[in-house]
């Protein structure tokens, strides 16, 4: 894989067909945890470690087991089985040996299983797109930090609405859909340079 | 816990899915196919058909093993079962509505991280009756079809001007009915406008809310 | 009961009854998902190529190339009297969006596009307007496997969508002379059907050498020299003359015997109506003692040249201004002009002339004294 295809996917990963705004995956923790910037980022960072984590696990049970083994049509309670358990784990073992990261972490962890984007990217890399192990890779990291940028923007802009004058059926979430729209359009733009 | 006193009501349930605990509206669950999948309105009856199969099942297994699974594990279980159950949704479905599963087939999949079934299932099936179940599972994708089928309705009409039907069994019988003339806003096809869509459903329902509670306080 | 045993017997006990169930439902869909996409396939194929006899599916013989590597999803062989006319594959690609899904059947012997058909897509409506006004897919027809790029070229305003479109009909071609030709991706520019021209004895093989080629060059020369030599650009519209490959030719028992440069030509010149260019693609082939040369065109545009027969049958005089030479016999012979220029076919004789002068220079100035 040369750097420029490298480029490419990451640079469509992230901005032109970001996770959130364009493939809705892990909408739910789009609204849930964005009022602050800070849970939104530790949000983010969760979701990109166990992305990286999870699609990496995925990728080798998907090619070295399931294909072999001809039984694909597996993929989905395979994959849900491992990203459950990989969640457990990590939330056990950052827990016991990293307490500091376990705190910014911690709350996040457990609401990680049930984000489609996990399961989501997982089944696009293995059973819709072949990706090899580098491509996963970078594509992974590349939809993590789509998801913390395009979160960190939007909790910064709900912050700032919060003291806003919004109509009273606008107020919560429905003003925080709209915001959301608009940023779909302006990530819309960026489908020019991919 | 005595079943006998917790015997639910169809109607109470009922009213608890579609209305005051409308999982799309209300408890803001299953946004994801709520706004990728409603740019056609036969997409929406798809999803709903799908997760209407998905809940049902789950729902009453779950609710007929309730006293068979230990506390502890129960979560892994009702995963396992509730993605047993959503790849048979998607195999039957790729076999026999190939057209409706090419257009949903991540989300069919993703079924399975949908927040509404797990919830439904540690909520209700596991500490009620097969048949309180089934009904919650009707209840509960009556309330979360109507959403999505308002959603896709909003969008499709206004983003391309008619409301297209087709034979989920046989893609080559197609209907479209034509609703409107010079009124194509083509942004509501686009990610944009489901976000959009979504935020106006909901400021209308919360000012309807709004004003039936006001009403309510009055009196 | 202890936990320990419970909690894993029962959790197995799930996840074997789920499975079980599964794989009973995966046994009833599986067949009638196949038949489906086999169906569709074998209509798509009749649709292009009308006069069939039948397809076989090979998808099965190739499985675990299939999707991998070039993300085709079926391979399917196409008899007409009863012989092998062509392969269909089933391609999926990304254009703007991800989820072009083609039929691109190739030919089975000439190795050129014979029918592309895109049976599904998700490209943006104006773009994918843009392709089919412009008649792109049906563009790539007739092309042989190395001139995809004509068509990336043209400016029609939908880059992604041509280039994915080009991508796809490049994963088939690569299949078809990897997986079912049994090329070898080695490095060296010659198709299968190029290397048999060649006319090399069972059992030789061919290593690419074009690195340790510059390597010995570059030591030898300035740089302005090497670059004239080596970095040469390619264009469709520009006369050029490019090395592509120095090569070993190892026999049987492993020993060095030959050695062999692939050259790359483009030049003007008249055709019936008015001038076009043309190009060809030779390689010039000696014995590693540096004699016995050979030049063999394993390809051409030229249909003067080509005389409207067998393209290389009419070019006799190639081999015999150039054949049965020493490499310095032929680099006195062309540094003096000396060589028989009448062919009645000018052009290509002149661009011949100097495309070999420019080669067998190279190798005097890497490895003569």
């Amino acid at each position: 894989m040369t750097f420029a295809e490298i480029i490419s996917l990451a640079i469509g990963a992230i901005l032109v067909n970001n996770v959130l705004l364009s493939q809705f995956l892990g909408i739910c923790s789009f609204v849930g945890v964005s009022k602050k910037r800070s849970s939104a980022l530790g949000m983010g960072v969760a979701v990109l470690f166990v992305l990286i984590l999870s699609s990496l696990v995925t990728w080798l049970l998907y090619n070295l087991v399931l294909k072999p083994l001809n039984v694909t049509f597996l993929s989905t309670i395979v994959f849900i089985l491992v990203i459950a358990t990989l969640v457990q784990f990590v939330e056990m073992v950052i827990k016991k040996y990293l307490p500091g990261l376990y705190k910014v972490l911690g709350i996040y962890l457990p609401l990680i299983t049930t984000n489609c984007a996990i399961l989501g990217v997982a089944n696009f890399v293995n059973v819709g797109q072949n990706y090899d192990l580098v491509q996963t890779l970078v594509y992974a990291i590349s939809i993590g930090l789509g998801y913390i940028l395009v979160m960190f923007i939007f909790s910064g802009i709900r912050e700032k609405i919060e003291t806003a004058p919004i109509p009273k059926p606008f107020k919560g979430v429905a003003i925080a859909f709209i915001i959301a729209g608009f940023m779909a359009m302006a990530f819309a733009g960026f489908s020019g340079i991919a | 816990m005595n079943e006998k006193e917790n015997k639910v009501s169809l109607k109470a349930v009922f009213k608890d899915g579609v209305l005051l605990s409308n999982p799309l509206f209300v408890s803001l669950l299953g946004l994801c196919p709520a706004l990728a999948i409603t740019t056609k309105f036969m997409n929406a009856i798809g999803m709903t058909i799908a997760f209407f199969l998905v809940l049902l099942a789950s729902n009453v297994v779950i609710s007929l093993l309730r006293n068979l699974i230990p506390g502890e594990i129960r979560i892994p279980v009702y995963i396992i079962i509730v993605a047993t159950f959503v790849t048979c949704v998607a195999l039957l479905m790729e076999a026999f509505t190939p057209e409706l599963y090419s257009n949903l087939s991540t989300f069919i999949n993703l079924i399975v991280v949908n927040c509404i079934i797990l919830g439904r299932a540690e909520a209700f099936a596991s500490k009620n009756t097969v048949v309180a179940s089934t009904i919650d599972a009707m209840g509960q994708s009556l309330g979360y079809g109507l959403g999505l089928l308002v959603i896709a309705l909003i969008r499709e009409v206004l983003g391309t001007q008619s409301l297209t039907f087709s034979n989920p069994f046989n893609a080559a019988q197609s209907y479209t009915i034509p609703l409107l003339t010079n009124f194509k806003i083509e942004f509501f096809n686009s990610s944009a406008g489901a976000f959009v869509t979504l935020a106006i459903v909901l400021a209308v329902i919360a000012a309807i809310t709004n004003a039936t509670s006001k009403k309510k306080g009055a009196k | 009961m202890n936990k320990f045993v419970k909690f894993p017997l029962v959790l197995g006990i799930v996840g074997v009854i789920c499975t079980g169930a599964l794989s009973l439902v995966y046994e009833i869909t599986n067949p009638i998902i196949q038949d489906r996409i086999n169906q569709e396939a074998n209509a798509a194929i009749l649709e292009l190529i009308p006069d069939m006899d039948s397809a076989n599916d090979l998808t099965d013989k190739y499985e675990d190339k299939v999707k991998n590597k070039y993300k085709v999803s079926s391979v399917k062989e196409v008899i007409k009297d009863n012989d092998t006319y062509a392969y269909a594959y089933q391609v999926s690609s990304v254009g703007k969006n991800p989820g072009i899904e083609m039929m691109v059947i190739l030919d089975a012997d000439e190795q050129k596009v014979l029918k592309v058909k895109v049976i599904s897509q998700d490209e943006t409506g104006e773009y994918w307007d843009k392709v089919v006004s412009n008649n792109v897919v049906a563009s790539f027809e007739g092309l042989g496997f190395d001139e995809l790029t004509s068509v990336t070229d043209a400016k029609i305003g939908a880059t992604l969508s041509v280039n994915g479109i080009a991508a796809g009909i490049e994963n088939a071609i690569s299949f078809q002379r990897y997986e079912i030709l049994g090329e070898v991706d080695d490095g060296i520019n010659l198709s299968g059907t190029e290397r048999k021209k060649l006319g090399l004895p069972e059992g030789y093989t061919m290593t690419d050498k074009t690195e340790e080629f510059k390597k010995t060059l570059k030591n030898k020369v300035s740089n302005n020299v090497y670059n004239d030599i080596i970095n040469v650009t390619a264009k469709p519209d520009v006369e050029y003359v490019k090395i592509l490959n120095y090569i070993d030719i190892t026999n049987g028992s492993g020993v060095v015997e030959k050695h062999a440069y692939v050259v790359e030509g483009n030049y003007n010149c008249e055709v019936e109506d008015g001038r076009a260019w043309q190009s060809h693609k030779f390689v010039l082939l000696f014995e590693a003692d540096g004699t016995n040369t050979k030049v063999v065109i394993v390809k051409t545009t030229d249909s003067l040249a080509a005389d409207g027969k067998d393209s290389l049958d009419s070019m006799s005089w190639v081999s015999e201004s150039f054949d049965g030479k020493s490499m310095t016999e032929l680099y006195e012979i062309l540094g003096n002009d000396e060589v028989d220029k009448i062919s009645g076919s000018t052009f290509t004789t002149n661009s011949m002339i100097v495309n070999v002068a420019f080669v067998v220079d190279a190798h005097n100035r890497a490895y003569g004294n």
